[in-house]
């Protein structure tokens, strides 16, 4: 007898394009009240952004962005081809997967990435500091590179990209040692150091948010960024929800779980195809990515 | 001197303004052709002094365009293939 599909929901973080996230906030049904929720029109605000050279998105309006396009493909996706027995998200995408797997209701996922998004906004704003993804640096290697320049691996994002963060002396450090031992630096479109200590400032606010949302433990598994782990009851959710603020998102560690549990089938929602790239590069041979 | 003038305040010390962006231009006239993506990208590379980042092709030996800087690439400032002549911004780097 044929087993049954397992299948996985992915969804991005900021690192989608612009044009990619204004496109799948058309006709999105939580638009309107994702802009009430930031004080105005947050597709005219991504819309402004994406038209420009290089654009970086304002994390307070890109996160709740990110949210609405998420629900709205995963609603379209649940309709055209059933439910997901696994979810996954990138940084502010796992508030998406929370919310699509019933976690979270989809308003508190709202509630709780604006209130992030306006607190890693200021955090970035008082700390400084930015993100740059490397290629051709080994983890271990990377890892003694950032203790020399004083940044940190932020997002282990598959076999073939790591991302750090730190302040702005500390990046140019990485990357001037990462280019003399032949590898790749890229500075990020991002406002600040995410996924780092900077990011400290940012909890309590984030925190005493989740404490007013309601957690339910879902049917649907929904792997954590912080442990690569499915989570196993609301107070763990909250609990390290605070801590993606200012830990390694192990989204590769996250793919490998997803297919050691059976995954058959890998579905990025988007916007874009980011995760489904780094998933792609990640995944065994035989996953339909 | 009017009173509004007089009542400003002499500033005490001047303030410190570094600038870290910086150009690098085309060594001569041509033909503006860069790296190809999988040596160099635009989109926010590093680039040490002396990292090749481009070449200008005349009638006759392509002339290299090469980093005086340190830095990050935040943008390519001229269109590939298009016709450029010397001492044209090319990209626009961050210094570290």
């Amino acid at each position: 007898m044929e087993e049954a599909p397992v299948r996985a929901a992915l969804f991005p973080g900021q690192g989608v394009d612009p044009a990619a996230l204004l496109a799948a906030l058309d006709r999105a049904p939580l638009l309107d009240a994702a802009s009430d929720l930031v004080g105005g029109d947050l597709a005219a605000a991504v819309a402004r952004c994406a038209g420009r050279a290089r654009p970086v998105l304002p994390t307070d309006i890109a996160q709740p962005a990110l949210v609405v396009a998420g629900l709205a493909a995963h609603g379209r996706a649940v309709a055209e081809a059933g439910g997901f027995e696994l979810y996954a998200g990138h940084s502010v995408g796992e508030y998406t997967a929370l919310a699509a797997a019933g976690a979270v209701a989809p308003e508190d996922a709202l509630r709780l990435v604006c209130v992030r998004g306006r607190a890693m906004r200021d955090a970035a704003r008082a700390r400084g500091g930015g993100m740059a993804a490397v290629k051709g640096i080994p983890a271990p290697e990377l890892e003694e590179i950032c203790a020399e320049a004083g940044a940190v691996v932020a997002n282990d994002n598959s076999p073939a990209q790591l991302v750090v963060s730190g302040p702005d002396d500390a990046l140019a450090e990485v990357a001037r040692l990462v280019r003399a031992r032949g590898g790749r630096c890229l500075l990020l479109p991002v406002e600040g150091a995410f996924h780092s200590p900077a990011m400290a400032p940012a909890a309590p606010a984030l925190r005493d948010a989740l404490d007013r949302v309601t957690v339910r433990m879902p049917a649907a598994r929904i792997v954590s960024n912080v442990t690569a782990r499915p989570y196993r009851a609301p107070g763990e959710v909250r609990g390290l929800l605070v801590r993606q603020l200012t830990e390694r998102v192990r989204f590769r560690e996250s793919v490998e779980w997803m297919a050691a549990a059976g995954a058959t089938e890998v579905v990025d929602l988007g916007p874009g195809r980011v995760a489904a790239k780094l998933a792609a590069a990640t995944m065994e041979a035989g996953a339909r990515v | 001197m009017s009173d509004v003038l007089a009542a400003i305040e002499p500033v005490a010390a001047p303030e410190a303004a570094a600038i870290h962006e910086r150009l690098v231009v085309a060594p001569c006239a041509g033909r503006f052709v860069p790296l190809p993506p999988e040596t160099f990208t635009c989109e926010g590379e590093w680039v040490e002094v002396g990292q090749p980042l481009a070449h200008v092709t005349t009638s006759a030996a392509p002339q290299p365009v090469v980093s005086r800087f340190r830095g990050w690439v935040m943008g390519m400032l001229a269109v590939p293939g298009q016709p450029v002549s010397a001492g044209d911004a090319l990209f626009w780097i961050r210094g570290a």
